[in-house]
């Protein structure tokens, strides 16, 4: 899972970093408007934290400009300005969640994780794909109830996958959304990645569609499917 | 009888001591009298001196017509070849009459009057090219104005007098006459002027009442600027008018920005220092961290609600649209509290426009739906309605409540009604003093849905009609 934070506070913008970042999100920071403008118009993000007083070009500015242009992530808007008139244009501009500084780390961290889960179509904290079951409040993935320990790699392309379960997924989306743009697409890193999941969830449950990608399953649907 | 509106108001303004209207009517009616009084005085001067050259034309006439007929003769007698055939000259007393002395004795004239004390004709009054003129009155009363004149005649010239007079009478009847019409005619005039001055005042006047209505306007909400264009006497007010207007939001959006641009630049580094605190291992020290950047928070949040209400408070020409702010705040709330799928419905806003900024009411009912919305299980209702005491708005939630005990209290400073939730929702008290610097009241109502229930009233003052 990736996540932009465009916020010019530096230590700040560290500080939000740090708390994705432990929470195994792969995170990008811009510390002005223009650059987190671009960043939003070239890269695939699940989520965005978005600061709205940004040097050289405002935050509710970038948000039209990114709306305007079919980006669909889920932007949360973290702004010190906090008068409901602020609330009501961000939102209106297209932000899907306003937070106000000061603010818990811990209040964001659940915040955007509502906000992926919602834009993935689920409503709930536990996403379930038959008797996988990703809770998003602790970050433990369970299969029949017994809890899978994961490497923080593995545990990025679990959550991914669980999150979209049934669609496909593809090879250049898994790695710009598992290990952000410094990763060499080339490498077979990924598909080591796959097989080392489907060692711990079984081998069924990640289908392979030659040329297409990777899907996430429910096999025993697909079992009474067939 | 009472007088009708116009009237009673133009009777109102008349008396009032301090009068627009009642300075033009007394500097017009003192303008009037003293301009048609001079004119009148000075054209009967004018008629009765052309009168009177007139009648001194005449009397001139007259004797040079004698001394052209009369040939006199060594023995001091005269003959005069033809008498003067002007009727007057004729008729038995008759004031009109002429006579023809030597040596002051008559020795012809007309029978119009008798004979004259010839020392009244030797008194010198004004000459003229070809004689005297002398005014004076007979022994019978009669004033006459008379022109005489001592020829030299030829061939056998003596001390002869020619003396031809008429009534003065007839030079004042005729400038009576002038100056009973022309009195009459100016005295209409006056009148007139009298009545249609009011009028006038009115008419001129009349921009300043359209000045005024557009200020009510601005006053009740209904326009933001002075519309229209006035005459050009009065459109530099009414432009003036219209920077103070523009200037006055002008502080008050510079006030707003300032705040906002105080709140990023301290909230930022308050937000890094709390983060910080978190990681303090030592319990106390923690919790001392948290409670003092608590209250700097808190502070600071007060100053920037302050700071921002700078003017707003009674800002010329400030609306509000109820459904307007009721409709981006649901959206607002659907957003923020889509995790909790709540129904949130408003009703009953569609009628009311209120003569305050968006802004001050969003906080106020922002702060209340977000609480109820924090709280509440299932269900956030926000209803509007009037009754005789003004507007009321009702928020009501299916949440666990406030403990009756706890009404009183729950509007003190510091005291937020979220306190167990998280999110950084602005106190009672905030919502509390902007309500009340309305002239308003939030009270808590028994809860119809289980929950809260504020109620919030604001004054018929406030509402726009």
């Amino acid at each position: 899972m990736r996540i932009l934070v465009v916020e010019d506070d530096r230590e700040l913008s560290r500080q939000v970093a740090d708390l994705f970042r432990d929470a195994e999100y792969i995170v990008d920071v811009a510390r002005d408007g223009e650059e987190g403008e671009y960043l939003g118009l070239e890269e695939a993000y699940d989520a965005v934290v978005l600061d709205l007083g940004l040097p050289r070009i405002d935050g509710l500015s970038i948000l039209r400009r990114w709306r305007r242009d079919g980006r669909v992530m889920p932007v949360l808007i973290l702004s010190a300005r906090n008068t409901w008139r602020d609330k009501v244009s961000g939102l209106r501009e297209g932000a899907d969640d306003y937070l106000s500084k000061p603010f818990e780390l811990e209040e964001l961290l659940v915040r955007i994780e509502a906000l992926i889960r919602r834009s993935a179509g689920h409503a709930e904290a536990e996403i379930r794909c038959g008797d996988l079951v990703w809770n998003s409040r602790d970050g433990i993935l369970t299969l029949n109830g017994k809890r899978i320990h994961l490497t923080p790699t593995e545990a990025r392309m679990g959550r991914y996958l669980i999150h979209h379960a049934g669609r496909i997924l593809s090879k250049g989306e898994l790695t710009e959304h598992i290990y952000g743009t410094d990763h060499d697409p080339d490498s077979n890193t990924l598909e080591v990645m796959i097989n080392r999941l489907r060692q711990k969830l079984g081998r069924n449950r990640i289908e392979t569609l030659r040329g297409r990608g990777y899907r996430l399953v429910d096999p025993k649907q697909n079992d009474a499917v067939t | 009888m009472p007088l009708p509106d116009p009237l009673l108001r133009f009777r109102q303004t008349v008396t009032a001591g301090n009068s627009l209207t009642r300075r033009l009517m007394f500097t017009t009616l003192a303008w009037v009298i003293v301009t048609l009084s001079t004119a009148s005085i000075l054209l009967v001067h004018i008629y009765f001196n052309q009168v009177t050259e007139e009648f001194d034309r005449i009397l001139e006439d007259h004797l040079m017509e004698l001394i052209a007929v009369t040939t006199p003769h060594a023995d001091g007698s005269i003959t005069v070849s033809w008498q003067p055939i002007f009727p007057p000259f004729n008729s038995e007393g008759s004031p009109w009459f002429w006579q023809i002395r030597h040596n002051e004795t008559i020795v012809a004239g007309s029978e119009t009057l008798g004979a004259i004390n010839p020392a009244l004709l030797n008194e010198k009054e004004s000459s003229t090219p070809h004689g005297f003129v002398v005014e004076f009155n007979t022994p019978d009363g009669v004033y006459l104005r008379a022109m005489s004149y001592k020829p030299t005649l030829l061939p056998h010239d003596g001390n002869y007098h020619f003396i031809v007079a008429g009534p003065v009478d007839e030079i004042a009847s005729k400038t009576d006459a002038l100056a009973v019409t022309m009195g009459s005619t100016f005295g209409l005039l006056a009148l007139g002027l009298l009545i249609l001055v009011p009028l006038q005042i009115q008419y001129g006047l009349n921009p300043l009442g359209r000045l005024q209505e557009r200020m009510v306007r601005i006053r009740e909400g209904k326009s933001n600027t002075l519309e229209g264009t006035f005459p050009i006497e009065v459109q530099p007010l009414v432009d003036e008018l219209n920077r103070l207007i523009e200037y006055n939001r002008s502080l008050v959006i510079r006030a707003r920005k300032e705040s906002g641009d105080l709140a990023h630049a301290l909230k930022g580094p308050i937000a890094v220092m709390r983060n910080c605190s978190t990681r303090v291992e030592n319990d106390a020290l923690r919790d001392a961290l948290k409670l003092e950047i608590h209250h700097i928070t808190d502070t600071i949040e007060h100053r920037l609600v302050r700071a921002r209400r700078t003017g707003s408070l009674h800002l010329l020409g400030a609306r509000t649209e109820l459904d307007q702010v009721a409709d981006d705040l649901l959206f607002t709330m659907e957003k923020l509290f889509a995790h909790k799928r709540l129904s949130i419905s408003g009703e009953g806003f569609a009628d009311y426009a209120l003569r305050c900024e968006p802004e001050e009411i969003e906080e106020i009912l922002g702060n209340l739906l977000d609480n109820a919305c924090k709280w509440a299980t299932s269900t956030v209702a926000i209803s509007c309605g009037k009754d005789p005491e003004g507007l009321w708005i009702l928020v009501e939630d299916d949440g666990p409540g406030i403990p009756p005990s706890e009404w009183e209290t729950v509007c003190t400073r510091g005291r937020r009604l979220d306190e167990t939730t998280p999110g950084s929702g602005l106190g009672l008290d905030i919502v509390k003093n902007l309500i009340d610097s309305y002239g308003g009241a939030l009270t808590l109502e028994h809860p119809g849905m289980g929950g809260t229930s504020i109620l919030v009233r604001l004054p018929a003052t406030l509402i726009i009609l």
